[in-house]
């Protein structure tokens, strides 16, 4: 489960959306691990409805096409199967695949399919169908980014694909975990866009009935779906409900079985609230200022490290998550087997910093003040994000000039290097180089210029390392090269980490989960940071 | 005739100056629907052009404005940049719901507000009317979401009478869902709290003021009970200034849906409203705002009918 929501490395407004802000439910998923006690040994009851509350709508349900954040994936996983899901041993496994194998060298890779199984349409899931999908995502910019090293596929036979790479990719497994590898039926990949972000056609446990636009998604039991015994409801119902009072109280209500908060005083509320199940999960995806390193000043290393220094992440946490989280100082935090020490300032350092500008100004005849845009969405506690950090620079001497726009324009200057500093929030994906795609030099391009390195950080030892960690089968070794890259994020300050948000998940009385295996027999990942569901698991009453 | 040719032309003026206002304030926000639908690729200047070129927005704002204006008094309104859907269908969709949503609570308001205004004028300066003053006070004072919030704590979270959320369908009027009045209950409370407030301020003072009157002196002298003098006598005359808060308020309920839809997750035109400005999808905003304008003025040319029917004297001193 956890790697159903990797993909949204590729969905830049799935971090944006939230961005900044604490506990966002955009963060990719982390493994959990909660107590065994959330789980209900007793023989699963049939029927019923399950009731799943959402706090925000998906723009649609092409696997390909649509623009999937944490809540596309909650509802995507109810009507179709990834080819690979995660477990909780941080590893990919073969789902509707029965096995995805390397050769050698990495860079062919062959994906068998499981036999018997078949669409909604009564369709069946062959090379043909995987084909067909895979052609869609070399087309789709939104997607094909991610599939980058993908040259061809080839079908070997009914149920087998190949898959031939430009280079090795270590890491494709877990692409395949992704957005683009819940595949979607040959039918609704042929139908007009319209019509294929509206009727989604999968394999999963179950079939759309209704999609209410910012109101409501259904879906009906699948009585052929091809994992025997599951799902347990006969009905599930995703409602939209973007108030978190609301969504909570609706809980409380009953009228939702399931749901889950970033808000830290519904969190606290909760701790002490027995009458609902609440499994409290770290964040993966740090929150940050982005800085644009083309632009002066901050194209002057001095000051970017000046600014981390006089960022005080941990009063950002105390003041705006209220101390739920943790500070951020890569782009993994400490419990990932990514984490690799990169010698980031966690404390701030004004005597230090107010140094580094002095001598930026010495050497660039600059007086008084230096002058810093800093840009965030106007949403949730972004504002009080800007004013502290607004308040911890101007102790070093540097003055903020606050920029508030909407998310889509937001985005977009990113992209074509038309900011300073914005505040974000991204990485941390299950695997490193499902990030490299922002972070590698050949995506750094000039201010203007479309760039999906939008901090335009360009260093030949980070490009180096990347290459190693998407080659290298050996983990170490990948771990070693990724750990080289956070080094040089702490040397180049091309981000100022923040801090980890929180998300409390949240569920009633009604709401139960059985441990069942996964088709491989590892272990199904629990309900997740995302807000997702392993709806296999679930059954209600 | 003329009556109705006049409002006719009002109706077309009014129109042509909210459109055009309209058309020109949206455009001129900023923020751009090709930004939003692209996404990241709206780096990628060719494609920016080509979708700039597809939904016709590179032609200038008088242009465009004429155009949507021709297709629209055609009774085509354009689709959605967003969900392809004909505007026609999207707000019909949601439209039944706000309606609903509105009515209920105009009722409410206006059955509220006006006994109790009744009592209040009837027993003026007593307790009654301290208290109910107290309250209306509160409710006036109260925004929206805090009065929704607090329903929702009280009876769907506490007492569980209500849904804290959502709608329960109750029929279809086309596309659109007509909720049971029960779903809608909270949301419509909410939406009608300050509207009552006004409407039963506004009235105990129309009524303490008729209530001097020469015709009232004669009824109690006559020996007509109090209660008939309100509900008889005193009440008719003193109905104009609520019946044009009615209408007038009209604005402010379409607002206040934006919040209470948003509060109760109810998928209405304040919803779509919202969204539609966030994304930049003129053209769903355009035809609401021209929607809503045409539903004010047939609303204000009915309740100048309302006058002469609640007092023939109007027709005279016309």
């Amino acid at each position: 489960m956890r790697l159903r929501v990797v993909i949204a490395g590729v969905v830049v407004s799935a971090f944006v959306a939230t961005a900044c802000g604490s506990g966002s439910t955009s963060h990719p998923a982390s493994v959990p691990k909660p107590a065994a006690a959330i789980y209900d040994s007793s023989a699963p009851r049939e029927g019923g409805t399950l009731t799943i509350g959402l706090d925000a709508e998906t723009d649609g349900w092409n696997p390909v096409a649509s623009q999937w954040s944490a809540q596309g994936y909650a509802i995507g996983g109810a009507i179709f199967d990834p080819l690979v899901t995660g477990g909780t041993d941080n590893k990919p496994h073969p789902y509707l695949a029965q096995s995805v194998t390397p050769d050698k060298t990495y860079a062919h890779w062959t994906i068998k399919l499981r036999p018997n199984i078949k669409f909604h349409d009564g369709e069946p899931l062959n090379a043909d169908a995987v084909l067909l999908q895979f052609s869609k995502i070399k087309q789709s910019f939104l997607v094909g980014q991610l599939f980058g090293p993908m040259v061809d596929t080839t079908k070997v036979d009914d149920l087998t694909v190949r898959v031939n790479m430009n280079a090795p990719w270590v890491a494709f497994p877990e692409a395949l975990a992704s957005q683009a590898g819940y595949i979607a039926a040959p039918k609704q990949l042929r139908a007009s866009a319209d019509e294929a972000a509206k009727h989604p056609i999968g394999t999963g446990p179950f079939v759309f009935s209704e999609w209410q636009r910012d109101d409501h998604f259904t879906g009906v039991k699948n009585p052929n779906y091809w994992q025997r015994g599951v799902p347990h409801p006969d009905k599930v119902v995703f409602r939209i409900i973007p108030d978190p009072q609301t969504r909570i109280a609706s809980l409380q209500s009953g009228q939702l079985d399931f749901t889950y908060t970033g808000d830290p005083g519904q969190i606290k509320q909760f701790r002490d609230d027995h009458s609902f199940t609440l499994v409290e999960q770290h964040g993966d995806t740090p929150g940050m200022i982005m800085l644009n390193t083309t632009t002066a000043p901050l194209d002057d290393v001095r000051v970017r490290q000046a600014l981390a220094f006089a960022t005080d992440a941990k009063q950002l946490l105390q003041t705006i998550g209220r101390g739920i989280g943790s500070v951020a100082e890569e782009p993994y935090r400490e419990s990932s087997p990514w984490y690799v020490p990169s010698g980031y300032p966690t404390s701030p350092d004004v005597a230090h910093a107010r140094q580094l500008i002095d001598e930026y100004k010495r050497a660039k005849g600059i007086t008084g003040n230096l002058k810093i845009t800093l840009g965030c969405v106007p949403v949730g506690t972004n504002q009080q994000l800007v004013d502290l950090v607004k308040a911890q620079w101007s102790r070093v001497g540097v003055d903020v000039n606050e920029k508030m726009t909407e998310q889509a324009t937001y985005i977009n200057d990113a992209i074509n290097g038309n900011y300073q500093a914005n505040c974000w929030i991204q990485f941390g994906l299950p695997d490193p180089d499902l990030d490299s795609t922002w972070w590698t030099s050949a995506n750094a391009h000039p201010v203007g210029q479309l760039s999906l390195n939008m901090a335009r950080n360009k260093d030949a030892q980070i490009d180096t390392a990347l290459k190693e960690g998407r080659t290298n089968p050996d983990a170490d070794a990948r771990k070693a090269a990724y750990g080289r890259v956070w080094k040089r994020f702490a040397e180049l300050v091309p981000y100022i980490w923040t801090y980890r948000g929180e998300l409390g998940l949240l569920w009633g009385k009604r709401f139960h989960l059985a441990k069942s295996p996964q088709p491989d027999g590892a272990e199904f990942v629990p309900p997740n940071i995302s807000g997702t569901v392993p709806i296999a698991q679930v059954w209600v009453g | 005739m003329r009556f109705v040719l006049l409002r006719l032309a009002r109706l077309a003026t009014v129109l042509l100056a909210v459109t055009a206002s309209s058309f020109l304030l949206l455009n001129l926000i900023p923020g751009d629907p090709t930004v939003t639908l692209l996404g990241p690729a709206a780096g990628d200047a060719h494609a920016k052009a080509e979708l700039t070129q597809q939904l016709g927005l590179g032609h200038s704002i008088p242009v465009r404005y004429v155009t949507w204006l021709g297709h629209a008094v055609q009774g085509d309104f354009g689709r959605s940049y967003f969900t392809q859907d004909t505007v026609v269908r999207s707000i019909s969709e949601r439209l039944p719901l706000t309606i609903e949503l509105m009515g209920m609570a105009e009722v409410i308001a206006l059955g509220v507000a006006i006994p109790l205004a009744l009592i209040a004028a009837a027993r003026a300066n007593r307790w009654f009317d301290k208290a109910s003053g107290a309250v209306t006070l509160a409710l006036l004072g109260m925004p929206p979401f805090i009065l929704g919030i607090l329903l929702i704590y009280v009876f769907a979270v506490h007492w569980h009478l209500f849904p804290s959320s959502g709608q329960t369908p109750w029929f279809h009027i086309g596309n659109g869902v007509v909720a049971t009045p029960r779903s809608l209950l909270l949301p419509a409370i909410t939406l009608a709290g300050s509207q009552l407030a006004v409407f039963s301020r506004v009235l105990r003072a129309d009524l303490l003021q008729t209530l001097r009157s020469d015709f009232i002196l004669a009824a109690r002298a006559k020996g007509i009970p109090t209660r008939r003098i309100m509900t008889h006598h005193a009440l008719r005359p003193s109905l104009f200034s609520v019946m044009t808060l009615a209408v007038l308020s009209l604005g402010a309920l379409v607002g206040g849906s934006v919040i209470v839809e948003n509060i109760f997750a109810l998928p209405g035109m304040g919803r779509l409203i919202v969204t539609s400005i966030f994304k930049r999808d003129y053209l769903i905003v355009q035809a609401s705002v021209v929607l809503v304008a045409v539903i004010f003025v047939v609303l204000t040319s009915l309740l100048e009918i309302l006058y002469v029917v609640v007092d023939p004297r109007t027709r005279r001193s016309e």
